[in-house]
């Protein structure tokens, strides 16, 4: 069976391009447009890996990473951060959240594929 | 065979006029010879060319030891060598000649048919012309149900004149073996 | 921007501080008209009933101290004439300039400012709604792409099985063909061997009936010789003449006989001879035929080959080509994500836009404060470096590869 991620970011270009480069690889792919959206999404699917943009409106990246961490099914599930944001502290944050990676946009595909790979063996 | 060899000496017996006679053909036509005057019928061939001779006259063959002078019945009658086929064959005959003794003479035929016994009754003069030999040749004709049989006058096909010759050149051969 | 500044330092002194100076000119107006002469009346009256004893001194020394009183007010005097002239330049210039303000307020700034906005936002949707469209589309192409490249690839892989398998089991089918045709002709060849041998003890025995014809021919030469013996022997012969007559005529049937058998052998030995020769000539046609349908075939099949190596050729430049273009889409999709860093930067300034905007709806004139707390939360609101770097003034640097991943 095909391994699945949630992919959550506003915009659609960010969400279709990685749907595009996670699909030809042979992955499941959701979408969500922000944080909200993706905990709806999760509706205790098995999910492998959660990829989410930082900024995002009603529920940012980071509550969501919270939220997440917070329900036991997906305690466990990678968590990859992918925002346009560099900055330390708010990478702090994440990690302090519980984030595996923090990826900057925009971001190599092939980068993108390796991070994936590396977290969903 | 019993019977019919009884029937036949039978009938011998009670006709006397009954005579046996060698049928066979040259040129094409049958003859017959009274059959007492054959002594046999050997096959063709072994026949030694004698030169200038008339062509009537084959050559000699050895037979037995004894040279026998061999002549072409057709040449004798037509003037025209027999064509030697599958049943050409030689009769011996015995002619008498003139020191009262028999000469053997072979006869050089088409082939021969068989041995036929006629009665003086089947028997007919032989016509004064209209046949395409001398008819001084033929001695008597026979009707036979399918065909004309012309009986040879031997003293006449083999007369004394030629026996003469032949005997001189029978006799010239044996002098040269001796 | 320098009106902005112009703003602050006008409105530096507000309402209190017009109050304190508005009474303190009135003081010094009184202080002017009565404060000099009231205190020293009073003091005089009080020293003329004390100190009547040094008043010599007293007057000498209040004489000295008036002197220097007056002449210290009279400076003061003179300085806070000055003060109150400047502020008075000062505030008249304030009152101009905030004429200003409210007139260019007045003449739309807050609606230039609103339509700023709306037109980046309007940017902003374009933006999203083109790179979005764009995005699917090249999602489209990629993955027609995509399955060109499977169809492609089952293409070559069901040639390249075909190549092996179809022209394999051609050759073997045809091969097949040729060995049936071999094995009609191997059986025709021994039919021809019969046929042969058939004319062969047809001779045969043609060269024995005419041995028998040969015999029956001496024999019947036999019985004639014998006929002739016996006729000579005269009557005794009688008996004898007759078997040799039988002998004759049994002789005769013989040759006929033979004669016979020998006219219908020879006409069976035309007929076979005729069917051998047809034979021999099929055969040799059918060899002919073979090797020719040999020749053809190979060539056909060597043909096949050539067209399966080309179509595989092909198909293998087709996925190249394919594969190529599809890294180059994926490449260029990577690009659309500039969209979504245009679209944040638009949105930071969009919103700092928005501030000014209401702010300058609901006060006369913007403070130096307002406008640092508005550029500090637009500071704030940045997540690229580049925005940051790009709001202190540093050379903005887009090409600046940050470093991408971080793995905690």
């Amino acid at each position: 069976m095909n391994k699945t991620i949630l992919v959550v970011d506003d915009s659609a270009s960010i969400r279709q391009v990685s749907k595009l480069v996670l699909t030809a690889k042979g992955f499941e792919v959701i979408t969500a447009e922000d944080g909200q959206d993706a905990l709806a999404k999760l509706d205790g699917k098995k999910i492998h890996l959660i990829i989410s943009d930082l900024n995002m409106p009603k529920m940012d990246g980071l509550s969501l990473l919270r939220k997440v961490k917070e329900l036991p099914a997906y305690k466990f599930t990678p968590f990859v951060m992918l925002t346009t944001e560099s900055g330390e502290s708010f990478m702090a944050q994440g990690k302090a959240a519980g984030a595996k990676a923090w990826m900057v946009k925009p971001f190599q595909p092939d980068n993108l594929l390796n991070v994936v790979q590396k977290l969903v063996p | 065979m019993q019977l019919s060899q009884a029937t036949l000496t039978h009938q011998t017996a009670i006709s006397p006029s009954f005579k046996q006679y060698l049928t066979f053909n040259t040129g094409g036509e049958c003859y017959a010879l009274g059959i007492l005057l054959v002594k046999e019928i050997i096959e063709f061939g072994g026949i030694t060319k004698i030169p200038l001779m008339p062509t009537f006259v084959r050559g000699v063959i050895n037979l037995r030891g004894a040279v026998v002078p061999v002549i072409d019945l057709s040449a004798r009658l037509y003037g025209k060598c027999v064509d030697e086929g599958k049943r050409t064959c030689i009769v011996i005959v015995e002619v008498p000649n003139n020191a009262d003794g028999v000469t053997e003479l072979g006869v050089v035929v088409d082939g021969v048919n068989e041995v036929l016994e006629l009665n003086s009754a089947e028997l007919t003069a032989p016509p004064q012309f209209g046949s395409k030999i001398r008819t001084d040749f033929i001695e008597a004709m026979a009707r036979l149900s399918d065909r004309l049989l012309m009986i040879l006058a031997p003293e006449k096909v083999l007369s004394v004149e030629e026996m003469a010759s032949l005997v001189a050149v029978t006799e010239h051969v044996n002098n040269q073996e001796h | 921007m320098n009106t902005v500044k112009l703003i602050a330092s006008s409105n530096a002194d507000s309402a209190s501080e017009w109050l304190i100076i508005t009474f303190i000119q009135k003081s010094l107006r009184y202080l002017h008209r009565y404060g000099v002469v009231l205190p020293y009346l009073l003091l005089g009256l009080t020293l003329g009933f004390v100190l009547a004893a040094f008043w010599c001194i007293w007057s000498i020394l209040i004489a000295a101290f008036l002197l220097v009183a007056w002449g210290l007010e009279r400076q003061l005097y003179v300085e806070l004439q000055e003060v109150k002239f400047a502020y008075l330049q000062q505030v008249a210039a304030n009152e101009h300039l905030q004429q200003q303000i409210t007139q260019q307020s007045d003449n739309g700034l807050a609606e230039l400012l609103s339509t700023l906005c709306q037109q980046i936002e309007l940017a902003r949707g374009d933006a999203n709604n083109a790179v979005t469209g764009l995005t699917a589309d090249f999602q489209f192409i990629y993955d027609a792409l995509d399955h060109s490249i499977h169809l492609a690839n089952n293409a070559s892989a069901q040639f390249g099985q075909n190549d092996a398998g179809f022209a394999k089991d051609s050759k073997v089918e045809l091969a097949n063909v040729i060995k049936a045709l071999n094995a009609a002709l191997a059986s025709k060849s021994e039919l021809v061997q019969s046929v042969n041998y058939v004319s062969e003890t047809a001779t045969e025995l043609m060269t024995q009936t005419a041995s028998i014809q040969k015999i029956s021919k001496e024999i019947n030469l036999l019985s004639l010789n014998a006929s002739i013996e016996a006729a000579r022997a005269g009557a005794a012969g009688r008996g004898f003449a007759v078997v040799a007559e039988r002998v004759r005529e049994l002789s005769d049937i013989t040759a006929e006989a033979a004669n016979l058998i020998i006219q219908r052998m020879h006409t069976l030995m035309s007929a076979v001879g005729a069917s051998s020769t047809k034979l021999s000539a099929s055969q040799q046609q059918d060899q002919h035929i073979l090797i020719e349908a040999e020749q053809k075939i190979s060539a056909v099949l060597e043909q096949m080959n050539g067209v399966n190596q080309q179509l595989n050729d092909n198909v293998h430049a087709l996925e190249q080509n394919a594969a190529t273009v599809q890294q180059k889409v994926a490449t260029a999709l990577m690009q659309f994500q500039f969209q979504d860093r245009v679209s944040q930067k638009l949105g930071h300034t969009a919103d700092a836009l928005g501030q000014i905007q209401l702010l300058l709806g609901s006060e006369q004139a913007l403070n130096k404060n307002q406008i640092t707390a508005i550029s500090e939360q637009l500071y704030a609101s940045y997540t690229m470096k580049e925005e940051r770097d790009s709001h202190q003034g540093a050379a903005s640097n887009t090409t600046h590869v940050e470093n991408e991943i971080t793995f905690f």
